[in-house]
Parts: structure tokens; sequence; C-alpha cells
């Protein structure tokens, strides 16, 4: 699998390391067992995903990866971060 | 006790092999340069760097260089900076030009820069760098921050023979000296000083 990063290019999955899901939203503090799920409960996705992958090989930024979970087909890769795109 | 006397990242690492009549590969420890890592803070820090040394920091991998003072694209607002003037104040030269629009963190002690050349550099680069360094993709004023062999490598063309520079973290001087030896000695690799 290949991460198409877009500062530096198409790289191996080695230079990636992956988070997680990038859907969760962290809920208020004192949102109680909400927050508990947030931490805990995720959803095994079998199809398309996204998700959070931080090139820390490379340009150290951190991206949202669109990927099948069975194929591993990527669909889109963006910063993460708003600010980053300039 | 001896003096204390600086000793350049790759002292003592760089050793010539393989066939010594017509060398694939020279290598040679660039010492004495300032380097830094700076993260841009606001948005007219480059018009701050072009007024200090005539140039613009690039927004993607690529390096640009003025001679003697080189902005080479490490990330999104991040750049090594690189200065043939020796290390001396260079921290401190770039944080007075960039006030408040940058952060500057001296790295002339932490990085090792080797210059690498030779016809059959790239047939030795090809063997641990994970990216395409043919002469169609990666050209001069290209960079690439990756990994070979597990080791942290900041690579950047200087033209098209090809010359290439690296910055490797000074704790894996040895680890990539050992990797590019190997690597090189069926070509031949010789040392320059």
């Amino acid at each position: 699998m290949r991460i198409d990063c877009p500062f530096c290019g198409s790289r191996e999955i080695v230079e990636f390391s992956y988070l997680g899901d990038a859907g969760v939203q962290r809920p208020a503090p004192d949102a109680g067992s909400v927050f508990t799920d947030y931490v805990y409960l995720r959803d095994n996705v079998a199809g398309r995903h996204r998700e959070y992958w931080y090139h820390g090989s490379g340009c150290h930024s951190w991206l949202v990866v669109e990927r099948d979970t069975r194929s591993h087909e990527i669909f889109s890769v963006d910063y993460a971060h708003r600010e980053t795109v300039r | 006790m001896g003096k204390l006397a600086p000793r350049s990242a790759f002292a003592g690492l760089l050793h010539s092999a393989g066939p010594s009549a017509a060398p694939g590969v020279l290598v040679r420890e660039e010492t004495g340069l300032g380097l830094a890592t700076v993260f841009a803070r606001a948005p007219y820090f480059p018009r701050l760097v072009q007024s200090a040394y005539g140039i613009i920091p690039p927004e993607t991998s690529q390096v640009v260089s003025n001679g003697a003072v080189a902005f080479i694209g490490t990330g999104p607002g991040k750049w090594l900076a690189l200065s043939r003037n020796g290390a001396a104040g260079w921290r401190d030269e770039l944080a007075t030009a960039l006030g408040v629009t940058g952060s500057v963190i001296d790295q002339s002690d932490g990085f090792g820069v080797l210059r690498v050349s030779g016809e059959k550099v790239r047939a030795t680069f090809e063997k641990g760098f994970p990216v395409d360094l043919h002469p169609s993709v990666f050209k001069p004023r290209s960079v690439a921050v990756t990994l070979v062999a597990h080791i942290g490598v900041t690579l950047w063309q200087i033209d098209d023979a090809p010359t290439y520079e690296l910055a490797i973290a000074r704790s894996f001087a040895g680890s990539f000296a050992h990797w590019l030896t190997s690597s090189a000695a069926e070509f031949g690799l010789r040392v320059e000083v």
C-alpha cells in the first residue's frame, strides 16, 4: 500500500503511522457516557473509511485518507488541518 | 586532559571501499555549515526571507538557493535553512531576520551533511531510497524527506551530474555511513576531503 502525500508525493506505507477513525467528534468534557463511547467505541468498517495517517518519516503532516478497508484502494488524501493548506 | 575541539558528524566514519581505480561513487562531508529548522508563523514570512536573502522559500519539496544560503522544503510551512558561511551566529541571524514570523531551531550540530556524486550514485541510492530518483522525476532542486535502511534522510539534488546532498541526524551518521559503504562498494566508493 502506498499513500499519495500532498506534500511528498507517493510514498510507502512504512513512512506513515495510523491513528484511526477520522469521523469521530470529541464531545464536551461533561458529556458522561458519550465521552466513554468516543474514547473506546469504534466501528469495524468493511468498505470506505476516513482515517488519520501521520507522515512521520516524511513531511510530518497529519493526513485524512479515505480508504477501502477491504481492497486498500485509496479514494482521497488531504491535509487533516485546514491551516496546512495556505 | 586535551583541549576540546569540534568534531564533525562523520569524522572517522567514512572509508573508501571496493574498486579504487575508477570509483563510481564519490562522497565528501560538508563541514562548517549553518543549519536550522525554520517554521513559518505568519503570512509575511516569505517576504522577510526574500528581503534578507533574495530568495523565496519554496512551498513544495524543492530547494531554493542564492549560492550561500538555501531553503530546503521539508514539509508544509517548514524548511531546513542552510548557510555555507559557517555555523557561528546562523540561528541568531535567521531569528533576527524573521522576527515573529518564523520559529528557528539551530541544527548545525544536529545534522551531518554529505555531498555524494559519481557515475553510479543513482544506482547506489536506488538500493535504499524508496523514492523515484529517475531524472525525469527527481531533478536538480528536488527534495525528498524519507527513510533509508530505517534512517531518516533529507535528500536534495544539486545538479544534473547528478550531485546530491543529504542531511542525516548526527546520531545516525555511523549507521548511514555503513549503509552507504556497503551499497556503493560494488561500484567503488572514494572518500574525498
